[in-house]
């Protein structure tokens, strides 16, 4: 017997703002909202439609999906509502939007580590949920409901996809059937002060960061452990009224109970200290002070950013490590914007010292390896940044013009493998420009697009746009 | 209130007074258990109160293999532990619309963790108790080696290695929990089968990366929580008829998923046609036939039907 707020297979769904007739194929999934059909449409494109539960079906909520449909989604990372959807037949509404694509998988799968996902595929899917928030968050809008089990990504090349967009409001217009959910909801919304606002999302974000980074909770150590009943008042205390941050370099009574939070302890010792002094204050200022001690999003893009620049691999094991890009250390390493200078040879020999310094722990962490690595070759670009030159490392616009930031659309430069000599690596040009290259001893050539030049410490390149030297 | 420890084959049928909810279940022994003498490892808990219309169903499976050799405690404590632990949660603070999404993340995360750690509090809280015999200890020495028996004795929940599958229902919520091997089989009012979490179903993605001496999901291994599997649904969702816990003793009796999946419109039948006296006097030999005539194994079933 059909219901009125039911599909089934083969029905006709017309979606009259699309002024197309697609057909149910089947259901999907159900939940507490709604359910979620897959639709046959006209096209071939593969759209799904979410159909709200009557009780769910509220007069706000349809006013929200107005609103959204009538936006632009700030990028493809969201699947973002395409058009509304009524039927004259079927209680309530619901919304057609296009379907994720397969490659796309829950964090769910890491966190239990079905997957494995290279720290290189996990920064870069941290790096696009930041961006992908900061776009949000510059159109004035707001999540609300950010959480583990709303963001997808692919393990491949760390690609996200942003789901549940329907709860996506105007910041500060109060609006919505949610208020988040208490593991990854802002302390001052748990404690009844604040509604969810991009500061809370700030906070969410933060949070899904650090899951994703440390495989464990910012808030969950030896005081969760130490709840043998569930119970909301419990929960409340411990992510909103009392939040204490496990690695609280001030408070220590809440720090992880390695029978339960490993992961985090395990982490902790890999990641380097800047990245780490972030997440202190992202869980400490962050919480204190909601207004202005939040970690902006091009804060966390930034040191996002670095922490993949600083991959390398072991020497021994492969294991994925991060040089380490300390803010001390990088402060030490100014380097030169006229590379040129009087005595190029003189200035190499000087950053090249200097570079003897970049890392503090070159030990692998792999505990079966421990393999010193020492003599990581780099890149210095400017006094800006700097990237770990691996096999597989490609530069990037972002990393070589100031004024096309976060702009990874095309790779300009790769490291490539000498054809006869496989001992020797080298950068390819893969930009039309031509770079203009100063030898460490002294003499410059120049570098077509396709033509490559041997990585040897103390070498100069002149990008157009930027400066950079070779180092380790 | 009602509580009932079902860990032995038992007969009871308590009905719910205002939500219509009639709870039984059976646990048989294995037929090539009875033959080598091996006890029955499942266990079945249950509690339902006739205020609130809450309903919590745990079945647990005890691995029985030779280092699991206390896993029947241990799936009776899990499943003391699941319905006590999720009782008090849903009893006392039943999940509403309005707070479906403050309750979410509880249940997936915070839900899972709690019922492991308090299953190796209990654990931990029998083998001092009473630690590993000499006979127990001599028998893993024979059996599997001085490196397995280290393992055990260091990490001593091994020995009581269990799964765990939870059903709770609520006024208008179904929250369902699953770690490692067994079923929940949902049947509608338009009598569609749906297996909760399909093993068949699962992700291309989802294969195993953990090298453990424990060859299935379990509350002994380490993280255990992180592999629980979660299901919140509305009324709406599910609009259950019928709703059965088995360990996999039953799916395991069946050569293909979908031959398992009929015996949820089978025990509909049973009861819609024949009646609930029927279904009490018979289900204790169904059971036992299949298992003879299947897996071998034990099966226990748990059933919860909308009168």
């Amino acid at each position: 017997m059909n219901t009125t707020h039911e599909f089934q297979a083969g029905e006709p769904v017309h979606i009259n703002s699309l002024n197309i007739v697609c057909n149910i194929e089947k259901e999907l999934g159900s939940g507490t909202q709604g359910k979620v059909y897959s639709l046959i449409s006209p096209d071939n494109t593969q759209l799904v439609l979410k159909w709200y539960f009557p009780s769910m079906a509220t007069k706000e909520q349809y006013d929200i999906l107005k609103s959204l449909i009538q936006k632009d989604s700030p990028s493809n990372r969201f699947l973002w509502p395409l058009a509304l959807v009524k039927t004259p037949n079927k209680e309530g509404f619901g919304y057609a939007m296009v379907m994720k694509e397969s490659r796309f998988k829950s964090f769910s799968l890491w966190l239990s580590r079905k997957i494995d996902p290279s720290f290189k595929v996990l920064l870069t899917a941290c790096f696009e949920l930041v961006q992908s928030f900061h776009l949000l968050h510059s159109k004035g809008l707001c999540y609300q409901d950010l959480s583990l089990n709303n963001i997808y990504f692919d393990p491949e090349n760390g690609e996200i996809r942003i789901g549940d967009t329907d709860n996506i409001v105007v910041n500060g217009q109060d609006k919505g059937n949610v208020i988040g959910t208490p593991k990854f909801m802002a302390p001052e919304i748990i404690v009844g002060k604040a509604l969810p606002n991009t500061q809370t999302d700030l906070y969410s974000l933060a949070i899904i960061l650090f899951y994703i980074l440390f495989l464990n909770h910012p808030l969950e150590g030896k005081i969760e452990s130490s709840i043998k009943s569930l119970d909301l008042p419990s929960m409340s205390k411990l992510y909103g009224f009392e939040p204490i941050f496990i690695f609280d370099p001030s408070n220590d009574s809440n720090y992880p109970d390695p029978a339960f939070h490993e992961n985090a302890i395990i982490f902790w010792s890999i990641y380097p200290d800047f990245i780490k002094r972030i997440f202190i204050r992202a869980f400490t200022n962050g919480i204190t002070d909601p207004m202005h001690g939040r970690v902006r999003e091009t804060e966390w893009q930034i040191a996002l950013l670095a922490l993949r620049d600083s991959l390398y691999y072991c020497k021994r094991c492969g294991s994925e490590n991060f040089l380490a890009t300390d803010s001390f250390v990088l402060e030490k390493l100014k380097i030169p914007v006229d590379l040129g200078g009087v005595n190029p040879d003189n200035n190499v020999w000087k950053q090249s010292n200097m570079a003897k310094g970049v890392q503090s722990n070159p030990l692998c962490w792999n505990p079966k390896c421990k393999t010193m690595n020492t003599h990581i070759l780099n890149i210095r670009i400017d006094d800006r940044l700097f990237v770990a030159l691996n096999h597989d490392t490609k530069l990037f616009l972002h990393h070589i013009d100031p004024d096309r930031k976060y702009d990874f659309s095309n790779p300009i430069a790769e490291v490539s493998r000498h054809p006869t000599d496989p001992g020797v690596w080298g950068l390819k040009n893969l930009s039309a420009c031509t770079w203009k290259v100063g030898k460490a001893n002294g003499d410059v050539i120049e570098v077509y697009s396709k033509q490559s030049f041997s990585l040897v410490p103390g070498t100069q390149i002149d990008f157009g746009t930027s400066k950079g030297v070779v180092c380790y | 209130m009602i509580e009932i420890n079902t860990t032995q084959i038992f007969d009871k049928c308590i009905t719910s007074n205002s939500k219509k909810w009639l709870v039984y279940s059976k646990s048989v022994e294995g037929a090539s258990h009875s033959r080598t003498g091996f006890s029955n490892q499942d266990s079945i808990r249950w509690k339902q109160s006739h205020t609130s219309n809450t309903v919590v169903m745990s079945v647990a499976d005890g691995h029985g293999s030779d280092i699991h050799f206390r896993s029947k405690v241990g799936s009776q404590f899990a499943v003391k532990i699941a319905v006590e632990t999720l009782f008090d949660l849903f009893h006392n603070q039943p999940i509403e619309i309005d707070n479906v999404f403050q309750v979410r993340d509880i249940i997936r995360y915070s839900a899972p963790r709690l019922l492991v750690h308090n299953w190796m509090d209990r654990v931990q809280y029998h083998v001092q108790k009473h630690p590993f015999s000499n006979s127990e200890i001599d028998l893993i020495l024979k059996k599997k080696g001085p490196i397995i028996l280290e393992k055990i004795v260091n990490n001593p929940k091994i020995a009581y290695g269990s799964t765990l599958l939870t059903a709770v229902i609520t006024k208008n919520y179904f929250i369902f929990f699953q770690l490692g091997d067994g079923n929940i089989l949902i049947v509608d009012n338009d009598q569609n089968v749906r297996c909760m979490f399909s093993n068949k179903n699962s992700d291309s993605d989802d294969n195993s990366s953990i090298e453990s001496i424990i060859h299935t999901e379990s509350l002994c291994m380490d993280n255990s929580w992180l592999e629980f599997k979660t299901g919140i649904f509305d009324f709406q969702a599910l609009k259950p008829k019928l709703i059965l816990l088995s360990t996999d003793g039953y799916c395991n009796s069946f050569s293909s998923e979908s031959g398992f999946l009929k015996i949820g419109l089978d025990y509909l039948a049973l009861l819609e046609k024949f009646g609930f006296s029927y279904l009490s006097k018979n289900l204790c030999n169904i059971l036992k036939q299949t298992s003879l005539e299947g897996s071998g194994d034990d099966i226990t079933l748990g059933l919860i039907y909308q009168m």
